[in-house]
């Protein structure tokens, strides 16, 4: 339990695949439009991801090595075409909404890049907890990105209008440039947070060795 | 049905038909390696510290199987990854003594003089392009660490002016010793008993005059050394770890106390407890 | 270059990639039959809305034979009492870089297109045509002349369709 919760924190904070690992960023920058779409395509992508990489861990000594990349490549599609028809029967405005967006999931880079350096070399079911952190963490760019966008481009969150109807929308930013800026924004300010923590540990660690020289 | 049946088939097709095509690629393509690579590089620590001379774990293990390197050339793996990587090769090799790093020189702030104020780059081998550097002393360590930056183990730290080796964080891979550019850095056996902690050929007067702490090649410790371990050339004293047997009479006898326990204590400390 | 082990590699690596897509294929075609049902009693709904929203009135509708290219299904819309309000096609379009857009045209009884639906689309640029109901607003007024010059592949379709629809001169119906 302590290593999947463990792995859970690792796919959200500390290796997150978008704002650490910087995967996965063209659908980032497409989908942030709006929050809805965003969650939207987060989830979407967590669902490939967990069966993706369950399948592709149960398959492991199975596909051939020679052909690894194609095996990857047909099991992710397959699943991304049943998320595809699962939504446009069930989740028609969202289907509507991310378009194009949802077959390009198949070469998101985060699902390759975890079917490569995870799931075809551990367990199944740590393979789909590992899917279900990176997704989850996925969705949380996603979201941060996204709220930006949203409430300073549109001056709504989840379509509800925030400032009322005087707010004059900063345009820029639910357009492709202010997509950039925003993630690069957002990603300056996570890795800022991670040197202060760094340094703190860093600090705290020579306070360590400083008091344990002290009592020798 | 066929609605399901035609893409299942054309899915197939090009399954069997990229398979075919990827196997023959994968062997007509197949670049041949000698296995015994993988083999010694699974061997190595994997650290990368760069301490062999070489780039990094994958250049080792591919000299070593070339013959261009020997299997002990991990010094930071020591004496377990040396018998390893042997095996693979099918040659023995002596166990070699466990080495740390050790830096020659006690020329702390409070002793040492300055030339100049330097407001540099604070990296050694810049500094040292400065006409030698700031410190009086010629082989004086600058202080900047340019050491401690290559150190894979965090094992260096400035300690009063002067880089200073933690023996038990120090895994001996030698990466300082070559980023010195006063090459005050020295790989000592783990067990030496005593040590000269200054690398200066300046004679005494010219010594004091840069540096309070110095070894003045006076020559007092070579007279009373039980065993001949240590001798004088050009006015700095050297001790030969292997004829060293410890009993510390160059520590007490040296009047610059510039001869040091490797354990870090004192000499002073030291003659108070015997 | 063929010899015994290639001939061996050739089959595992065949074999097995073979075996891993019909696998998938599988699972892929059994979603596909769970979502069939309600993918297309979606898309019925959404042009039944289609045609409620150009005729409110709208009660029944039947279909029509029509032979006209583009043209999934023509059918004549009629009030509850059996009277005709007008036609609607529901027409798949397509767009210069090969999306399909599939709309539904409103046709009064005079044969004049009164409005026009997107369905559903495969490209993302046509949204800035519409209205919040996925309209197309620039009908009414002489077709083409209010958009602006710099059209979009979305107009072309859009533009296309319309032009079909009035070939096909429909007329009035009692």
């Amino acid at each position: 339990m302590k290593g999947f919760l463990r792995q859970l924190k690792e796919g959200i904070l500390d290796h997150n695949p978008t704002l650490v690992q910087l995967l996965g960023m063209c659908p980032t920058l497409a989908t942030t439009t709006s929050v809805k779409n965003a969650i939207g395509m987060g989830l979407a992508a967590t669902v490939v991801l967990i069966f993706s990489n369950l399948f592709i861990s149960l398959l492991r000594k199975f596909i051939p090595k020679e052909a690894r990349i194609a095996g990857f490549i047909v099991i992710i599609s397959g699943f991304v075409t049943m998320v595809e028809l699962l939504m446009k029967a069930f989740f028609y405005s969202l289907y509507q909404s991310l378009g194009i967006f949802i077959p390009l999931i198949v070469v998101n880079c985060i699902i390759l890049a975890r079917a490569e350096a995870y799931a075809s070399k551990n367990k199944p079911l740590p393979s789909a907890v590992d899917g279900l952190a990176m997704g989850l963490g996925f969705t949380f760019a996603l979201l941060l990105v996204s709220t930006v966008r949203e409430i300073v481009g549109n001056g709504t969150f989840l379509g509800v209008s925030i400032f009322g109807k005087g707010y004059a929308p900063a345009l820029l930013f639910v357009m492709p440039a202010g997509a950039f800026l925003t993630l690069g924004f957002v990603i300056a300010g996570v890795q800022k947070v991670r040197a202060v923590r760094e340094e703190r540990a860093r600090a705290q660690a020579r306070a360590n060795e400083e008091t344990k020289e002290a009592t020798v | 049905m066929s609605v399901i049946l035609i893409p299942a088939a054309i899915l197939a097709g090009l399954g069997a038909l990229f398979g075919i095509l990827l196997a023959v690629a994968s062997k007509v393509f197949a670049v041949k390696t000698d296995e015994r690579v993988s083999a010694v590089r699974e061997s190595l620590p994997g650290a990368n510290c760069g301490g062999c001379g070489y780039s990094g774990c994958d250049a080792l293990a591919a000299a070593i199987v070339e013959g261009k390197a020997s299997p002990s050339a991990c010094t930071a793996g020591g004496n377990a990854v040396a018998a390893k990587v042997a095996a693979i090769m099918g040659v023995s090799v002596e166990a070699q003594k466990p080495m740390r790093a050790f830096i020659h020189c006690a020329g702390e702030d409070a002793v040492a003089k300055r030339k100049y104020n330097y407001a540099g780059v604070a990296d050694c081998a810049a500094a040292e392009k400065l006409a030698g550097g700031d410190k009086m002393c010629a082989a004086g360590c600058l202080g900047h660490l340019s050491c401690a930056a290559v150190c894979p183990a965090e094992a260096i730290r400035l300690e009063n002016g002067v880089a200073v080796v933690d023996a038990a964080k120090c895994i001996g891979c030698g990466a300082c010793t070559r980023v010195c550019p006063k090459h005050l850095i020295e790989m000592v056996p783990r067990d030496a008993h005593y040590i000269v902690r200054c690398s200066s050929h300046a004679k005494g007067p010219a010594l004091l005059n840069a540096c309070r702490a110095g070894c003045i090649g006076c020559g007092l410790c070579t007279r009373v050394c039980e065993s001949g371990a240590i001798t004088v050339t050009d006015a700095l004293a050297a001790i030969d770890y292997e004829k060293c047997i410890g009993c510390g009479k160059c520590a007490e006898k040296c009047p610059r106390h510039i001869i040091v326990p490797l354990s870090g204590v004192p000499a002073e400390e030291i003659k108070k407890e015997a | 270059m063929r010899d015994g082990t290639m001939m061996k590699t050739v089959v595992r690596v065949t074999w097995r990639l073979l075996a891993v897509c019909l696998v998938v294929a599988a699972l892929t075609a059994a979603v596909f039959a769970v979502t069939k049902e309600p993918i297309e009693s979606g898309e019925r709904a959404r042009k039944e809305e289609a045609m409620r929203l150009f005729f409110p009135e709208l009660s029944t509708y039947a279909e029509e034979k029509t032979t006209a290219s583009g043209v999934n299904a023509l059918y004549l819309v009629k009030d509850k009492d059996g009277g005709a309000l007008g036609w609607c096609v529901d027409f798949s379009g397509n767009s210069d870089y090969g999306g399909e857009v599939a709309m539904m045209i409103g046709v009064s009884l005079e044969g004049k297109v009164t409005g026009l639906q997107v369905i559903s689309h495969s490209e993302t640029f046509i949204d800035r045509y519409l209205d919040k109901s996925g309209c197309y607003t620039g009908i009414s007024a002489a077709r083409g002349s209010d958009l602006s010059a710099g059209a979009t592949l979305s107009y072309n379709a859009v533009r296309n369709a319309i032009d079909a629809v009035e070939q096909m001169g429909l007329g009035g119906v009692k």
